[in-house]
């Protein structure tokens, strides 16, 4: 029996990734029914005011960040059992180069930190790049990119 | 007593739900050297026998010999009196500038390497074959063996010789690790000839000013060496067969196919440096089983301990059929991690191949593919597979950074 994937190229089932293009075969691998993978997927949800929260520059999707100490923006890979709190998968996520790990949204003592993790295209606040696994401080206004996926920090 | 090294498997899900058919299995196997070394207490490093191979043809007149001479007497200077070097150079002839002899005469042997001029044309083999006769030498089961290989040149007419006197390297415990200098050295060539001798593939220094730092990085894993000979062997039960075998770390290498026979698969690792896992992945197909647990590889793994002589492990690769759904987030996030790196890996090289051969691209790469490479590499892809030209640098520099995208977890 063989998979195929959005080329119609052949792949032996049980595959991950297609042999001829490297398209994600996630959904043959996955076996459950589709509903237990969303299931686990953050949704941005309605923003009490006076909270945290990031908002997406492109589209306005806001993820409410109130009562989080630590918060993983990234993209969700079902195949790798990454599902990052902020996913930016629908946001612009894959053609603007974000990683599945791409930074981490962090709260010490009333601060908001920033922490790329190693990301491939890098995290830049107000233009100016990150060093990996450093954490940086951020306040409210404060613009974060993620490769090229742009969001606002808000802290009201 | 063995424990130098752990041996490691792990599965892409260990839980395989039953479909009916042959399913692909993902099966990583590490050899992971350990810190303490059996015998206790901090062992000396190995001593190293080294044969620096140097194309000194005309092309390399300027900066890249002025730079590659600067860095060989670095990597002498830093050597031990229990090391053993000897330096070859090559243009269409070949002489022993070093005989090879212990690393004491730091003066003398720097004064030798100055004298080096440029001129003539490129026979590789030359250079290979002197150069593999001055390491057998003092080659022995306790010295780490190497021939560090430099060319800025395409070979004349003895590519096949290259790879012979390789395979006759590999198989007498000697290491070739070449450095590509500038833009017009065969990656083809130099990337196969590391890999049949159990060394490395092709480092690339692209600017002379690099040279310093890549001759500094071979001396340091040379130094790093803990045990020799390394060899996976995963063995297969009925009804089990490979489909590709394809070393993941240090560096993605595809694993020649001879390698993979109807009941094992054989991965050399050659040799194992402290702090440096190496590993394999393995895509097997599983013929249908019913419910239960089954044993579907197992894995050894031999290594030269030096003054001990060999030590094996072993360890089963075993997974779970069942009836029931299994859900996704069972897949094992760090195999599948090397399995879409690797598969990223052998796309880009037949792009890359494609490109070398025909001037143009028919492959289409899955975003999938391209989104987990740099932005330069992205773009530099994009141009190729849209009809339009990139040099040859950008080739050799795709090749060695895409090989090296399972350096990093994401």
């Amino acid at each position: 029996m063989t998979i195929r994937c959005s080329q119609g190229h052949e792949n032996p089932e049980g595959s991950a990734f297609c042999d001829e293009c490297g398209e994600q075969l996630g959904a043959a691998y996955a076996t459950a029914p589709a509903d237990a993978a969303t299931a686990t997927t953050p949704q941005p949800i309605a923003m009490p005011a006076g909270a945290p929260k990031l908002v997406v520059e492109a589209d306005s999707t806001t993820f409410d960040l109130a009562g989080k100490t630590e918060v993983v923006i990234g993209r969700e890979d079902p195949v790798s059992n990454i599902y990052p709190d902020v996913d930016l998968t629908a946001h612009g996520g894959e053609e603007g180069g974000v990683s599945r790990l791409h930074a981490k949204l962090l709260l010490n003592d009333s601060q908001y930190l920033i922490e790329d993790q190693n990301s491939t295209n890098f995290t830049f606040v107000n233009k100016q790049k990150l060093a990996p696994k450093t954490p940086t401080a951020i306040k409210d206004g404060d613009e974060i990119r993620l490769g090229r996926v742009a969001l606002t920090f808000h802290t009201a | 007593m063995a424990g130098e090294v752990s041996l490691i498997c792990q599965v892409g899900r260990e839980r395989i739900q039953i479909t009916g058919g042959s399913q692909l299995a993902y099966v990583l196997v590490e050899a992971r050297p350990t810190n303490g070394t059996a015998g206790g207490g901090a062992q000396a490093r190995m001593p190293l026998n080294f044969a620096l191979v140097l194309d000194h043809s005309g092309s390399m007149k300027g900066a890249k010999l002025r730079a590659v001479k600067d860095a060989v007497k670095l990597v002498v200077n830093s050597m031990m009196p229990t090391d053993f070097v000897s330096i070859v150079i090559f243009d269409d002839n070949v002489r022993v500038v070093v005989p090879a002899q212990p690393a004491t005469d730091k003066a003398g042997i720097a004064a030798l390497v100055e004298g080096i001029r440029d001129g003539g044309g490129t026979a590789m083999s030359l250079g290979m074959s002197m150069g593999l006769t001055e390491l057998r030498k003092h080659a022995s089961p306790n010295t780490v063996n190497r021939m560090i290989l430099l060319t800025d040149g395409v070979t004349y007419g003895d590519a096949d010789r290259c790879r012979r006197i390789a395979d006759d390297a590999g198989a007498s415990g000697i290491g070739i690790y070449p450095l590509g200098i500038g833009a017009d050295w065969d990656e083809d060539l130099l990337d196969n000839v590391g890999q049949r001798s159990s060394g490395m593939p092709a480092e690339f220094i692209k600017r002379p000013d690099d040279a310093l730092t890549l001759f500094e990085r071979q001396f340091q894993s040379a130094t790093a060496v803990s045990v020799r000979n390394t060899q996976i062997t995963v063995r297969l039960p009925a009804g089990v067969t490979p489909k590709k075998a394809v070393k993941v770390l240090p560096v993605i290498t595809e694993q020649n196919p001879e390698t993979l026979s109807d009941r094992e698969v054989v991965v050399n690792l050659g040799d194992l440096e402290r702090d440096t896992p190496q590993a394999a992945l393995l895509e097997l197909m599983v013929e249908p089983r019913p419910e239960g647990t089954f044993r579907i590889a197992q894995a050894e793994l031999s290594y030269d301990v030096p003054g001990r002589g060999q030590e094996k492990v072993r360890s089963d690769v075993i997974v779970n059929f069942t009836n029931d759904p299994v859900p996704p987030e069972e897949a094992n996030p760090v195999v599948m991690n090397y399995a879409e790196k690797s598969n990223a890996h052998r796309l880009v090289t037949r792009v890359l191949d494609e490109y070398k051969k025909n001037g143009k691209v028919t492959t289409r790469l899955h975003p999938n593919v391209t989104r987990i490479l740099d932005p330069e590499t992205q773009r530099l892809l994009d141009q190729v597979t849209g009809g339009g030209t990139i040099t040859a640098e950008d080739v050799k520099s795709i090749g060695n950074k895409t090989r090296k995208l399972t350096q990093r977890f994401e």
